[in-house]
């Protein structure tokens, strides 16, 4: 009997709270807060659907944090008669619960990191599909599958969830699992807080994916007003809602690991002596500090407008659609850099690991980011080109949009620099570093065109833009991902993934991308427009060409799918130190230990001391190197608790 | 807030006070941006005037309510600098009653700040000038909540005398407190101008 209500009292501590209680009580919470926003409805007056929606998602989130236990240790801090206990603490770092730790609240940064990558996956995942059905939509002239509002829905859900993906695919799971440990951290600065990122996250998914049930969005991944202001589907309310969301969680995430950079470094990790990811890091959300408050604000604004009548983006009440393409593009531009800094900074990392070099122009190369950091959000006006506003400020925005080519040059410099002389060991994160390179000189080069106000008058709103767009997020910085995702890996999951399909994955995704959106620069320097569900019959041969090469995408994509799964499930056992490398994260046991480090490390030289060390394996193998680490003096020793 | 570092391998004081004051240092980056993309964008409206029509004939609020409502919020600001001036010079005691005067003054500023918002009569559908105003007047509101919320979390820590244990806590609230408290005077000046 005793064993009975110790196996249920047991049970309902590992429910309560968790995702599932989150989830119950957040659907819940809805329900009734659409009720009592129903009833509250005044009789006399026409129903205001939108303040519904609104309440009801709002009803969701707060509930859901009850649910899951995130108020809880707000509560603690200041109403409870004493500080948590250790165990207590423990407990809520996720000690002893297995894989259940990832379900809860849980603030082990690795926990949040793995938490991250999952949700990236799947996100990119979704994203793709959305890709695949957009490219068979278009593969021959006419309606074929959907309808010109679905299709523009899923080419906005399409966008929505690709740069969601985007912005936090490298600083979301590297950024929290392994950058803590490359500054010799035991956790991240604000625990809690980064459990309340990724959660605020995850609650905007089911509110986001509601769209398909309520109308869907048409206005593509924008929300350009005063067309969300007009659309009467409450799909566009789901959507504001959704950015709201992702922009706190952003700022939350941006705050945390900037704060975990500034103080908790530890002894002898000097700015100087801060690995290249770091440094690309900290810049993309000190970025997307600066740039997410805007968006945020565009979109409680167009929420003002459809809930309570307010008028910022309709004219004819003296609001304007420019401030809503400023307020966005404020952070729009910026944010491709927030995606663009930390793949770059992992693709610099990864080249120094297979050169066995020191990366060229170190400080060149942190300089150079810091002045894309800079300049990039100065340059939001080069999207308003062809808006009709005034044009006093093209030529500025034209010349600033320029000079960032500069120190994008010498990120080039940088790797080309250190994969010379070098002894480059060529496994799949490399391969994927090589093709973001290919991919970035493409996409860079051809937004000069549309950096330049006479070229991008013709070429504006058409394919070319796509083509040049997706080049620079999906094949420089999605590949840079890759390139991160297999390099860090074993780290993570301490399992191997499979070489073969790795490189297999690498050449399909590469021909797949450069047959699909070179077909697709082909369609806009012929004049195909972006926005049409159907595609005319003067641009069908280079639609039908990128459709084909879309599949080669789609195979590459399941490739890797099953490589993940087959690895986790039976992949061979990754070592400490796979590949050779010399930041800190490589000096810890795999699995990482709940607290990283017996003995927080002293550094003494920067991690990229590579003068004596050699390759033990030039060609595909995947063997242990043995390469001293970067210099500590206290070497960490493992310990029983797996963090990962 | 601890964290099993704190518990088992105890965070060096300097540490945790650099974490405490980076951390909200950064929230406060972070929120004036917001606020300066409310302003600018009031700011453009009113200098565009598309068709004529951004202050659509709508009158400016009453001044006396808004004064009122932030001479009790600098108030509030004067109460908590007093008491965190009190905590210093006693090493990490200062006077409850001053602490819970200032949050007090926040709560009444609070109150008076919702007043002001649901007394702003405009016609619906509000014009740009209405609009701008509304959204000030509630986002104002939302910082005080937020720094009502704040200083009953304080005052939890107090009356249950875990305050002294983290004298810094104080120093970082004050960051915010005294944020809250310009953030709402400039809104108030800039729905006075626009």
């Amino acid at each position: 009997m005793i064993q009975v209500q110790a196996r249920r009292s047991n049970l309902l501590n590992q429910l309560f709270p968790s995702v599932i209680s989150g989830l119950v009580l957040g659907v819940i919470g809805a329900v009734v807060i659409n009720i009592i926003a129903t009833h509250l409805q005044l009789a006399d007056q026409p129903a205001n659907t939108d303040a519904i929606v609104v309440a009801t998602y709002v009803g969701w989130v707060i509930f859901f944090f009850v649910g899951i236990g995130a108020f809880n240790g707000v509560w603690k801090w200041g109403f409870a008669r004493r500080d948590a206990t250790s165990a207590e603490e423990l407990a809520i770092a996720g000690h002893g619960q297995g894989l259940w730790r990832y379900f809860r609240y849980t603030t082990d940064h690795k926990v949040v990191g793995m938490q991250y990558l999952a949700t990236t996956l799947v996100l990119f995942f979704l994203g793709s599909m959305g890709a695949f059905m957009i490219r068979l939509e278009q593969a021959v002239p006419g309606a074929i599958f959907f309808t010109p509002s679905t299709y523009n829905t899923i080419v906005g859900m399409h966008g929505i969830m690709m740069i969601v993906a985007t912005i936090i695919m490298v600083s979301g799971p590297f950024g929290n699992f392994v950058l803590p440990i490359m500054i010799g951290a035991r956790d991240m600065a604000f625990p809690r807080l980064n459990a309340l990122s990724y959660w605020l996250l995850f609650a905007a998914i089911p509110v986001f994916l509601s769209t398909l049930f309520i109308g869907g969005f048409p206005t593509g991944w924008t929300g350009y007003a005063p067309l969300s202001d007009q659309i009467l589907t409450p799909g566009m309310d789901a959507y504001c809602i959704t950015i709201i969301l992702f922009g706190i969680s952003t700022t939350v995430a941006a705050m945390n690991i900037v704060t975990t950079v500034l103080v908790l470094r530890t002894k002898g990790m000097t700015l100087a002596r801060l690995p290249i990811f770091v440094w690309g890091v900290v810049l993309s959300v000190i970025l997307g500090l600066t740039a997410f408050p805007s968006f945020i604000v565009s979109q409680m604004m167009v929420l003002g407008d459809r809930v309570f009548h307010t008028s910022f983006f309709i004219a004819s009440y003296g609001g304007s659609n420019w401030l809503y393409e400023h307020l966005f593009w404020f952070m729009g531009h910026p944010e491709v850099y927030v995606v663009a800094l930390p793949a770059m900074a992992a693709a610099a990392e990864i080249t120094a690991v297979f050169s066995r070099k020191t990366i060229f122009g170190r400080r060149m190369l942190v300089g150079s980011l810091i002045t894309i950091c800079l300049l990039s959000v100065l340059v939001w006006g080069h999207h308003l080109y062809t808006s009709g506003s005034n044009t006093a400020l093209d030529g500025p925005y034209m010349l600033d949009t320029e000079l960032i080519s500069i120190p994008t040059g010498f990120f080039f410099l940088a790797l080309i620099g250190t994969f010379w002389r070098g002894k480059i060991w060529v496994t799949v994160p490399l391969l994927f570093v090589v093709g973001m390179l290919v991919n970035f000189v493409i996409g860079g080069i051809t937004g000069i065109y549309l950096a330049d106000l006479p070229t991008d008058e013709i070429l504006h709103g058409g394919m070319f833009v796509t083509a040049h767009f997706h080049f620079t997020l999906v094949g420089s910085m999605v590949v840079g991902f890759f390139a991160a995702f297999y390099f860090w890996f074993p780290k993570m999951l301490g399992r191997r993934l499979n070489h073969s399909l790795g490189v297999l994955h690498f050449w399909l995704f590469e021909i797949g991308f450069l047959g699909t959106f070179i077909a697709l620069f082909y369609a806009g320097l012929q004049g195909e427009p972006r926005w049409s569900a159907n595609v005319a019959p003067s641009y069908a041969t280079a639609n039908l060409i990128a459709s084909l090469f879309a599949i080669v995408i789609a195979v590459s994509v399941f490739t890797l799918v099953y490589n993940v799964v087959t690895s986790v499930a039976r992949g061979e056992l990754a070592s400490a130190d796979e590949w050779g490398g010399k930041t800190l994260e490589w000096t810890v046991p795999t699995p990482v230990p709940l607290e990283n480090f017996a003995e927080l490390p002293v550094i003494t030289s920067t991690p990229y001391e590579y003068g004596l060390a050699e390759p033990a394996d030039e060609g595909f193998g995947l063997d242990a190197v043995e390469v001293p680490a970067q210099e500590v003096s206290a070497q960490p020793q493992s310990q029983p608790e797996s963090g990962a | 807030m601890n964290t099993a570092l704190e518990q088992m391998h105890e965070i060096e004081p300097h540490i945790q006070i650099g974490r405490a004051r980076a951390g909200v240092l950064m929230l406060i980056v972070s929120d004036a941006l917001s606020v300066i993309a409310i302003l600018a964008a009031g700011g453009y409206l009113s200098a565009l005037n598309v068709l004529g029509q951004f202050k659509g004939g709508d009158p400016a609020p009453a001044f006396f309510p808004g004064l009122l409502a932030v001479i009790v919020l600098v108030l509030s600001g004067l109460a908590y600098y007093m008491w965190e001036r009190g905590v210093r010079k006693n090493g990490g005691a200062g006077q409850r009653v001053i602490f819970i005067l200032s949050w007090a003054l926040m709560i009444i500023a609070l109150a008076a700040q919702i007043w002001v918002s649901v007394a702003l009569k405009y016609a619906s559908p509000f014009h740009g000038y209405a609009s701008m105003l509304l959204l000030l007047a509630w986002y104002s509101a939302f910082h005080l909540l937020l720094g009502a919320i704040i200083g009953l979390l304080v005052l939890g820590r107090i009356l249950n005398g875990r305050l002294a244990e983290r004298g810094y806590i104080v120093e970082v609230v004050g960051y915010w407190w005294y944020y809250t408290v310009a953030a709402g005077l400039i809104m108030w000046l800039f729905s006075l101008v626009a």
